[in-house]
């Protein structure tokens, strides 16, 4: 009864689903999700990282339904995701054991296992590569061979120890004890403020590239009341093994990993930036303190990373001047099923709250000319 | 033989239209086979089994076999919990004093999340819209009112019950203050179900045949 403005157009609703199929197929070529899975790394990696769900199988899928578009095929994939159940849950992951692929430190040149730049387009010049445009399979085996001869079997890099475990042996940043309290699960529970530090970093591991990199930047830019410039302590991106318990064992078993399986590996990046902070010590006196924020999400998704650790650091504060340090502001509005969600439903029929602005708006007027 | 995949759909649609239409019967399956699985614990609890139980829920069962609750586990990976936690309370046919202290205190959520309670999953041996004066079984009736039951659908049957209706009283106790209460789901071995949320007022008359 409420929607009776909305029936009908049923006709024009299938002819418009049809015409977006042609518009995908009309040149006569269909994309390949093999291609889109091989040539589409980075879309993958956003797009898995914004959906919470890891499979680039899916993730190209989706990418060739939603015609390359980041929010549709995010959008697609957390519907498909709230459509499986969830059977298990994995053993904590330590990233010591990260089979490392990148790692960087803006800290320190010299750090112990070397700087390791992996693959990057941090170091071309941007240029537009029109060769690209002449690629053929007899070049890419060419090519790929002479690679597979300079680069062969590269070992596999392993328990590369950490920046920040190097700082804190010197005492540069405090000691923190470790928080076993049970993660909260934002895909389970809706979240009501204030937000425990789980939460926070689910939601942001999850948020939209963009708009986590805006908040970030604004964040830097004196928003987040950032007046001293972050460090970027360590950037590593690799690949990490994922186990789950016996899921028959008991409770002590489970504790103790014993019987575990290993089910796949996924690609992750982690950032963790230094932050100075001043401290007051008293009598006019402030010392400089480095605090520690934290990014992570699927794939290689750096810039993401790095904007998620600076507003973990923002958010862990929460100084009530800054806008990137409010909950409510920064996790409310950067989910991308919810941003974009929010905004595309102002494009569905409101004819009658319309009317009935309308309506007011008539009566104020004709209120007006008597 | 049942399809864990899409018999169990099936069957889980007629559960969800036990629950949107109360008061009614619904079959679950029509097709009546087994699964196959070394669980006897009878086709209608394990269908309901198999529609509600994961690693994410708990449950708790009362008179069923140790063999059969291990081949559940394995097939659902669900967690058993004691009564006060669980969040499915499985009654088969018990001991009536254990199963009443069990349900007085089954969860009946919290104001905020009423979602929280419990539901109540208790075989009968026969549903029926009336009983018949030749039935062998002794009959109850019982009666259901609230949202969403028609007028002339209040009155259920419950045949062979007169042992198990140690619930009502308990269960009318639980639901006194909704939204908190926990839902009751009949089920029998002819695979009907017939669901009673916690809006319904329930009453019974024992003994009555027409």
């Amino acid at each position: 009864m409420a929607y009776v403005a909305v029936r009908g157009g049923k006709e024009a609703i299938e002819a418009s689903i049809e015409r977006l199929k042609f518009l995908r197929l009309r040149d006569n070529k269909s994309l390949d999700v093999g291609d889109i899975r091989a040539g589409m790394r980075a879309l993958i990696s956003q797009v898995m990282s914004e959906a919470s769900m890891y499979s680039p199988d899916l993730a190209a899928l989706a990418i060739k339904q939603a015609e390359g578009s980041p929010e549709e095929a995010v959008f697609i994939l957390r519907a498909y995701r709230s459509t499986i159940p969830r059977l298990h849950y994995s053993i904590e992951l330590n990233t010591l054991n990260m089979d490392v692929e990148r790692r960087i430190s803006a800290a320190f040149k010299d750090i112990p296992e070397g700087q390791i730049l992996g693959a990057s387009t941090d170091y071309t010049h941007r240029l537009l590569d029109f060769e690209l445009l002449e690629e053929n399979a007899a070049a890419i085996n060419d090519w790929l061979c002479e690679y597979d001869r300079d680069y062969a079997n590269p070992e596999p890099k392993k328990n590369i120890p950490k920046v920040i475990d190097y700082l804190r042996e010197q005492g540069l940043i405090r000691e923190m004890p470790f928080n076993m309290e049970e993660p909260k699960d934002v895909t389970m529970n809706a979240i009501s403020f204030p937000t425990c530090r789980s939460e926070r970093l689910q939601i942001l591991t999850r948020g939209q590239t963009g708009a986590v990199t805006a908040l970030g930047y604004a964040s830097l830019r004196g928003f987040g009341g950032g007046a001293l410039h972050p460090t970027v302590g360590e950037l590593r991106v690799g690949s990490m093994e994922i186990h789950i318990p016996d899921p028959l064992g008991n409770d002590t078993q489970k504790a103790e990993n014993e019987d575990s399986y290993y089910i796949g590996s996924i690609e992750i990046t982690e950032v963790e930036t230094l932050i100075p902070v001043s401290v007051g010590k008293g009598r006019g006196k402030a010392e400089v303190e480095f605090e520690l924020g934290y990014g992570i999400c699927f794939g290689q998704n750096e810039t993401k990373a790095i904007a998620m650790s600076l507003l973990d650091q923002n958010l862990e504060t929460g100084d009530e001047r800054y806008p990137t340090h409010s909950e409510e502001f920064v996790l409310l509005h950067i989910d991308s099923v919810e941003a974009t969600g929010f905004i595309s439903h102002l494009k569905l029929p409101h004819y009658v709250t319309f009317q009935a602005k309308l309506d007011s708006l008539r009566k104020v007027k004709s209120g007006e000319n008597s | 033989m049942i399809d864990t995949v899409h018999d169990i759909q099936l069957a889980y649609r007629q559960l969800l239209k036990a629950f949107a239409f109360p008061g009614t019967i619904n079959t679950l399956l029509e097709n009546k086979g087994d699964m196959g699985f070394p669980c006897e614990m009878g086709p209608a609890v394990l269908t309901l089994a198999m529609i509600l139980l994961d690693g994410e829920v708990s449950a708790c069962f009362f008179g069923y076999d140790d063999d059969s609750l291990s081949c559940l586990r394995h097939l659902t990976y669900l967690r058993f919990a004691e009564p006060a936690e669980a969040d499915f309370l499985f009654f088969g046919p018990v001991c009536q004093d254990t199963a009443r202290q069990a349900l007085a205190v089954a969860k009946t959520g919290t104001l905020e999340d009423p979602h929280l309670g419990a539901t109540a999953l208790i075989s009968c041996p026969r549903i029926l819209r009336t009983a018949k004066s030749s039935d062998v079984f002794d009959s109850d009736y019982i009666s259901l009112n609230g949202p969403g039951i028609e007028k002339d659908k209040q009155k259920l049957a419950l045949l062979g019950a007169h042992e198990s209706l140690w619930w009502i009283n308990e269960r009318n106790r639980l639901c006194r203050e909704f939204p908190l209460g926990v839902d009751i789901i009949l089920h029998d071995t002819e695979m009907n179900v017939l669901a009673i949320p916690r809006s319904c007022g329930l009453s019974f008359y024992p003994e009555h045949k027409e």
